[in-house]
């Protein structure tokens, strides 16, 4: 039953998106037809939500009869982990993807499009319900959760166990769809500029926000990523660079270059192709990072199942690239606009050199990303591409960025002046050199965390001091809007870069065979086995070490064994301070009643900075969406980046 | 340069990835090399799961099979059969080949119970920290690897045997070896 | 903007800024060049895992992965940190040449490979040129000065021919110079390592030469112990084969000093061994054979067969078992 309502709802979608688009194209020239569009995509999104909704329920209520329950539901899942199970594998993911989607699509038709000039609105209308009708297509055919499985099945394996293991899982994949599908929004209203040949910055200035917002989104969804990798799979890093976390970051480096460039845009005028470059490749870069990491081609932990959807989404991106490359193309010579930046020391000579670099390292991740798929093709051979070329690329492409934060929030837009720039830079240099000594008697050594630590001080030198300037001028107020903001984002992803470069570099780690009651010393702690537990129900077994830290309360890493998948998971236990972790693993060979563990350590500096970091950043994006311009631009025919006395 | 021939070229290069997108396959069946063949065998040397020594370097002068196995892998029980009609034409010949299962990741109770029920009575080595698998190179079970009498790897077989594959090919390197 | 500095004297906060840049450069340096202490074992484990690809896995190093053949990967490498005689790249190559170069994260230097390196230094060093070559048009047509059309150069079409290909070349050169800088090179990519290794491996031709080609073979076994004297195989089959070309000689004399060799050597090594069979098997033989010590012989092959000698060796027995027990037996 729940099999058919679910197909009966997505095919409800896929013809009200189809019906949706073609009003919104046909609305484009007849302005009654334009207002069907909102109750076209509205029915498409209620649809969505009919589907998850019946999903849902399928997996509470243990619908085996259903092939995707019987792979990742299963009476043993506790509820908490059993409702994030629907996202658990592809079939479920496509239709969150589905249903986010359908939802913005909604959004747009019904609150972005009547504030619009209305060929730009019922033509970004048009292409939201194109994409969305695709993924309908993609989730009622190809990668449909609704599919019967065999008959007879009782009771399945349940979610991976690695996803049963936080409560993370229930909102890291919602977060990061928002972000990931919110790019589509901008995508929408760039093929919609480009089509009508508005090309005015009309289109620019209703999406900001929506770019902003997906930013937002994507930004604190791979925070999450990455404190869920802390927390979970033991290893004690947050990012291992596989293509999953790859695919997620792509379209996040292009995304923030567009958020730079498109300041130039709305304040010169200039980059418009750029720009709109920009947001096709965030866009398509999606839709190639689903292929890379759904297909198979490429194998990844992420990957954690894999169906025949690839060459859906390889013709989905050959006809995003096609068509939105065809479009500028023809449009192209009509965007140009022979304005000039005077020099590289300007706001919009940095930001220019920022979206070199962003560019750059998403050319860095994306080659990592599917060169072996390369050599395989040219070669004929297999090699993996990991963890050290994308460190040893992606460090000097990160000072770089850090060196940029440092000085452009400085730099005055149009004409370079050294005297101001160098004004403005005096404090935050000595900001740079302290955090430098600072690092020092800390105990730092080597050249690059070194930089980052330096560099990382004069440009939370730089925020700051922007930040002081605005409340002063502007009192309170001068906190939010968008270059307040942006200067609190600055100040968040500095935390995070400096975390990350301490962290990184300045990690020990040991492993330690404890005896019950006879403390071992490594790295100023003392480690003292109190016992070693075993509980053990009918879904797992598991064995906690009790492990106590200097005398303090005891820390219980764990390895849990599934009995129904048969799979081994281990489980860390993490002290957090506001200067170090001290990470501890379970290691095999487990002996229950021997009074032994073998214990890993690491002691990992300034990790709770990274979680702090993604806090400020996303208070930041918040700062910067508190509307402020209206007041401060209000008569100014140019707009003016708001916050800017 | 006009953005006309900008969007071409960045078509081309999109193209050039859709195309190799669309040639490479999902990853699929690896060959059976190794730069281990035709070298001396690794030096392994290991415990059988009736606390007998093994010491491969010892059974020099004999063929050695060995058979890379877990109690719970599909292709593993698939292929029992043929390892136990190999083992036994090989043990009516006079220079028959040793059959030794290397144990990965698994508990002596459930390989002696996988004996058990499905025959075979050849000598299983330990394998606890995957010692062995690691010097041969082993990642996926089965693999089946064979070595000559004078200590030298012949042969890697990766993934499933056939029914008298393994005879065959035995028997190829013997008449190799003795010409 | 107002500048949070208060107005300072120009030459005053020259030297300021003088004195800053001085101080950073100085710490940068001091930082840079320190040490910064000992590596624990864990560490070296940690870093040489994170340069290995688990083989199962595709896309996850060995030290993030759970599975249960990056666990074998770890423990090996443990195994070798801890043994100490290993660097690190020769972990990892010894890890490689079992597993083969798709193990290795790190792409190699050299080959198609280096592209993966070569590539993005070169797409940099190209877009920084095409933002140079923007500048250099942007200060030719001040902001506002033209419409739509692009002012043309006033460089020749061979000026400008040059100028891009001093870039390209440019471009390329850098490119190749850090693909040929960054990449993965290990320390010859044989099998051969330790000093077990090498003798594995002239144990192996000796014995694949023992028939075809005895006189090399007694040199193999001489190199091996002169490496390790109490190196069983090869005092055994030294024996062995000293054994086969002796019996053959006319002259007694020769042929009996010779054996008295044979049998020194094969009952050294069973002192030093007393589980290897093929040294039993073969005083048995000997014994029997030259000397005509049949309850000896027996004792020993009666020894040798408990050990489960290997097929070669039982054959050799095989053939005067009857013979000896008879012998014995009478």
């Amino acid at each position: 039953m729940n099999g058919a309502l679910g197909q009966a709802a997505l095919l409800v979608g896929v013809v009200a998106s189809a019906f949706g688009a073609a009003a919104a194209i046909a609305g484009a020239r007849d302005p009654r037809v334009v207002r069907l569009v909102p109750r076209f995509a509205g029915l498409a999104c209620a649809a969505a939500v009919a589907a998850f909704a019946v999903m849902e329920r399928a997996m509470i209520t243990r619908d085996f009869s259903l092939a995707y329950v019987q792979k990742v539901g299963s009476w043993s899942t506790p509820a908490l982990y059993n409702v994030a199970a629907v996202w658990s594998a592809l079939e479920g993911s496509i239709l969150l993807w589905v249903l986010v989607l359908s939802a913005y699509a909604f959004v747009v038709a019904w609150w972005v499009r009547p504030r619009l000039e209305p060929r730009l609105g019922a033509w970004a209308s048009a292409v939201m319900c194109i994409v969305s009708c695709f993924f309908f297509v993609l989730s009622w055919g190809p990668a449909t959760p609704f599919a019967r499985g065999a008959p007879g099945v009782l009771d399945g394996p349940g979610p991976n166990p690695l996803l049963q293991n936080h409560v993370l899982v229930m909102f890291h994949p919602p977060m990061l769809y928002l972000g990931y599908v919110g790019m589509t929004v901008p995508f929408a209203f760039a093929i919609a500029a480009l089509v009508t040949g508005s090309l005015d910055d009309a289109w620019l200035r209703a999406t900001r926000r929506w770019s902003l917002v997906s930013w937002g989104f994507l930004t604190f969804g791979i925070a999450l990523g990455g404190w869920w990798s802390y927390e979970v799979l033991g290893w004690s890093g947050v990012w291992a660079w596989d293509p999953v976390e790859n695919a997620s970051l792509l379209p996040w480096l292009t995304g923030t270059a567009y958020l730079h460039s498109a300041m130039v845009q709305e304040r010169r005028g200039m980059l418009r192709v750029w720009n709109l470059s920009l947001l096709v490749a965030t866009f398509s870069l999606t839709i190639l990072g689903t292929f890379l990491t759904r297909s198979g081609v490429l194998n990844s932990v992420h990957a954690f199942s894999e169906s025949d959807i690839g060459p859906w989404l390889l013709a989905a991106f050959g006809v995003v690239v096609v068509a939105s490359v065809g479009l500028i193309g023809w449009r192209g010579d009509a965007l140009r606009r022979s304005d000039a930046i005077s020099s590289p020391l300007t706001r919009e000579g940095a930001f220019l050199a920022n979206n070199l670099v962003f560019a750059l390292f998403a050319f860095v991740v994306l080659l990592g990303t599917v060169f072996p798929l390369v050599v395989e093709v040219v070669r004929d051979r297999q090699i993996v591409v990991g963890e050290p070329f994308f460190d040893r690329l992606g460090v000097p492409l990160g000072l770089a960025l850090l060196a940029l934060m440092a000085i452009a929030p400085a730099l005055p837009w149009r004409t370079a002046a050294g005297a101001v720039a160098r004004d403005r830079l005096f404090w935050p240099a000595w900001c740079g050199v302290a955090a430098l000594a600072a690092a020092l008697i800390l105990g730092a050594h080597g050249l690059a965390p070194m930089l980052a630590f330096g560099l990382g001080g004069v440009a939370v030198g730089s925020a700051l001091r922007h930040l002081v300037a605005s409340a002063r001028a502007r009192g309170p107020l001068g906190l939010v809007g968008r270059s307040s903001g942006g200067m609190i984002v600055h100040l968040g992803v500095i935390c995070i870069a400096v975390a990350l470069a301490a962290s990184n570099s300045f990690t020990r780690s040991q492993e330690l065979d404890l005896v019950e009651g006879r403390p071992a010393a490594f790295a100023g702690h003392t480690f003292t086995l109190r016992g070693v537990e075993t509980t053990s129900d009918e879904r797992a077994t598991r064995v906690r070490a009790l492990v106590s830290i200097d005398g303090g309360r005891a820390y219980a890493p764990a390895i849990t064994k599934y009995l129904r998948v048969g799979m081994t998971v281990g489980t860390p236990s993490v002290r957090t301070g506001l200067a170090r972790d001290v990470y501890l693993t379970l290691e095999p060979p487990v002996r229950q009643d021997s009074g032994r563990a073998r214990i890993k350590v690491f002691v990992k500096p300034m990790i709770l900075w990274l979680w702090i970091g993604t806090g400020v950043t996303v208070l930041g994006t918040l700062a910067a969406l508190v509307p402020t311009r209206r007041r401060v631009a209000a008569g100014d025919p140019e707009p003016v980046a708001a916050g800017r006395p | 340069m006009s953005v006309r021939r900008i969007a071409l070229a960045a078509a081309v290069a999109a193209a050039g990835l859709l195309a190799v997108l669309a040639l490479v396959d999902a990853p699929g069946e690896v060959t059976g090399e190794s730069p281990l063949l035709g070298a001396p065998a690794p030096a392994v040397v290991g415990t059988t799961i009736d606390d007998a020594s093994f010491s491969l370097e010892r059974r020099k002068g004999s063929w050695v099979v060995l058979n890379f196995f877990n109690s719970t892998c599909v292709p593993c029980i698939a292929e029992h059969p043929a390892l136990v009609a190999f083992a036994a034409r090989e043990a009516g010949l006079t220079d028959g080949a040793e059959l030794y299962t290397v144990v990965n990741d698994d508990s002596d109770d459930a390989v002696r119970e996988f004996f058990a029920r499905r025959g075979g009575d050849w000598p299983k080595v330990r394998d606890d920290d995957g010692a062995i698998a690691v010097a041969f190179g082993v990642a996926r079970v089965p693999e089946t690897w064979v070595i000559d009498p004078a200590g030298f790897v012949r042969l890697r077989v990766l993934g499933e045997l056939a029914p008298g594959a393994l005879e065959a090919r035995l028997d190829a390197l013997r008449a190799a070896g003795s010409s | 903007m107002t500048s949070l500095a208060a107005p300072v004297r120009p030459s005053r906060r020259r030297a300021a800024w003088a004195t800053l840049v001085l101080a950073a450069a100085a710490l940068l340096a001091v930082g840079a060049l320190r040490d910064g202490g000992p590596r624990t074992q864990q560490d070296r484990i940690e870093a040489i895992t994170g340069r290995l690809a688990c083989p199962t896995c595709a896309g996850e190093s060995v030290r993030v992965s759970r599975a249960v053949a990056a666990e074998s990967i770890r423990a090996e490498v443990a195994r070798q940190v801890a043994a100490g005689t290993r660097a690190d790249d020769e972990i990892v190559g010894y890890v490689a040449a079992r597993f083969g170069a798709q193990v290795l994260l790190l792409p190699r230097a050299s080959g198609f490979d280096a592209l993966a390196w070569g590539l993005p230094v070169a797409v940099g060093v190209l877009a920084l040129a095409g933002v140079a070559a923007a500048f250099v048009r942007w200060r030719r047509t001040p902001a506002g000065a033209a419409d739509g059309a692009a002012p043309r150069p006033r460089t020749s079409p061979a000026g400008r021919v040059a100028r891009a290909s001093a870039v390209a070349a440019l471009a390329v050169g850098a490119g190749w110079l850090v693909g040929r800088q960054s990449g993965e090179r290990l320390p010859g990519q044989s099998l051969t390592g330790g000093i077990e290794d090498s003798t594995a491996s002239l144990l192996a031709r000796a014995r694949a030469s023992t028939f075809s080609d005895p006189a090399s073979a007694l040199e193999l076994y001489a190199e091996v112990l002169a490496l390790d004297p109490d190196q069983v195989e090869a005092l055994t089959y030294r024996g062995w084969l000293v054994w086969l070309v002796a019996r053959g000689a006319e002259d007694a004399t020769l042929r009996d000093r010779a054996v008295a060799g044979v049998v020194a050597d094969l009952e050294r090594a069973t002192a030093i061994d007393a589980r290897y069979p093929d040294a039993h098997c073969f005083l048995g033989i000997v014994r029997f054979r030259h000397a005509g010590d049949a309850p000896g012989a027996k004792a020993a092959l009666d020894r040798c067969a408990a050990l489960d000698p290997p097929s070669e060796v039982r054959g050799f027995v095989d053939a005067i078992r009857a013979e000896v027990d008879a012998a014995a037996g009478g």
